[in-house]
């Protein structure tokens, strides 16, 4: 893959890069080092890229094991908001309210569930990209992407029933 | 036995059916109000989700590798000549010329010209970057 060529695939997914990478690192400066350290990585790797694969997959594996690493090394949960570091006003934006407790509701859920939830809207992955990415069945995929959404909504119900 | 599973609920809102399974499912939730519900509720948790997606997403300023790569390679003869320029012009010019104070005018303008040279390297955000990816990736 020529210079060009890689530049065209990557730059259209730099918008999501840097939203998935938020999503678990919640720091835009080591966004920023981990989408260009995993360029970096790509482009150095992009001989074994296999063009009867979706680049999106592959891009996605390598910027999410830079994620991983760079949680390893800080020892921190990928999303960090609780309701104890969320202090609201009465008169705090509903959108805000709305994000926050999303929030909190993904952190309840599994690992493996938040993945596919963070790689589906933050990624904006195909079932089959996501499944390149996490080295699983397309099935698996769909099973694990529907229980995240029915616990979510239970769970932000039952938080806005209180 | 309900005749649509689970998972089938959040493929379609995924757009990830087939169209003729689609037009099934579809069917079915029209048809059936406890479907509905809950497919409503996952329409709703669907736009929740891609608000806090796109609140979330931003364009990192990065560098491509390849470019940076390209910018190195570009720059390594020219900057490479005008260096071997310059010290050949400190070491032997001065000698092939009477006036001493235009020998040491030459050694001075050659000294800066060098000094010029490696600063516009030194301050050139790409550089350090193409070096990662020429001799090894950091960390």
């Amino acid at each position: 893959m020529e210079a060009d060529a890689f530049e065209r695939a990557l730059r259209p997914l730099l918008r999501r890069s840097g939203g998935y990478a938020f999503s678990m690192l919640r720091e835009r400066n080591d966004v920023e080092d981990a989408v260009q350290q995993a360029a970096l990585q790509a482009w150095r790797r992009r001989a074994q890229f296999d063009d009867r694969q979706p680049f999106n997959g592959w891009w996605f594996a390598i910027l999410r094991n830079h994620c991983l690493d760079e949680l390893r090394r800080r020892r921190r949960t990928p999303i960090s908001v609780s309701c104890d570091d969320v202090t609201l006003s009465s008169s705090a934006d509903e959108t805000v309210v709305d994000r926050v407790a999303l929030e909190v509701a993904m952190e309840k859920l599994p690992e493996t569930q938040r993945e596919v939830l963070r790689l589906r809207y933050f990624g904006d992955l195909t079932y089959r990209e996501m499944a390149q990415v996490l080295d699983i069945p397309t099935g698996t995929v769909m099973s694990r992407l529907h229980l995240a959404r029915k616990a979510l909504a239970g769970s932000l119900t039952a938080t806005e029933e209180l | 036995m309900r005749q649509v599973q689970d998972e089938e609920l959040s493929a379609l809102l995924d757009g990830e059916l087939e169209p003729q399974r689609a037009e099934q499912v579809r069917a079915r939730i029209e048809a059936d109000p406890a479907l509905r519900k809950e497919f409503g509720a996952l329409v709703r948790l669907d736009a929740r989700l891609r608000g806090m997606a796109a609140e979330a997403a931003f364009v990192p300023d990065i560098s491509f590798p390849g470019n940076a790569g390209d910018k190195a390679s570009a720059l390594r003869w020219p900057v490479g000549i005008a260096v071997v320029l310059a010290l050949v012009t400190i070491r032997f010019l001065p000698k092939l010329i009477v006036s001493p104070v235009f020998g040491l005018g030459l050694q001075v303008a050659a000294c800066a010209a060098i000094s010029f040279i490696i600063i516009k390297m030194a301050m050139d955000p790409d550089l350090p970057r193409a070096a990662a990816v020429s001799g090894g990736m950091r960390a």
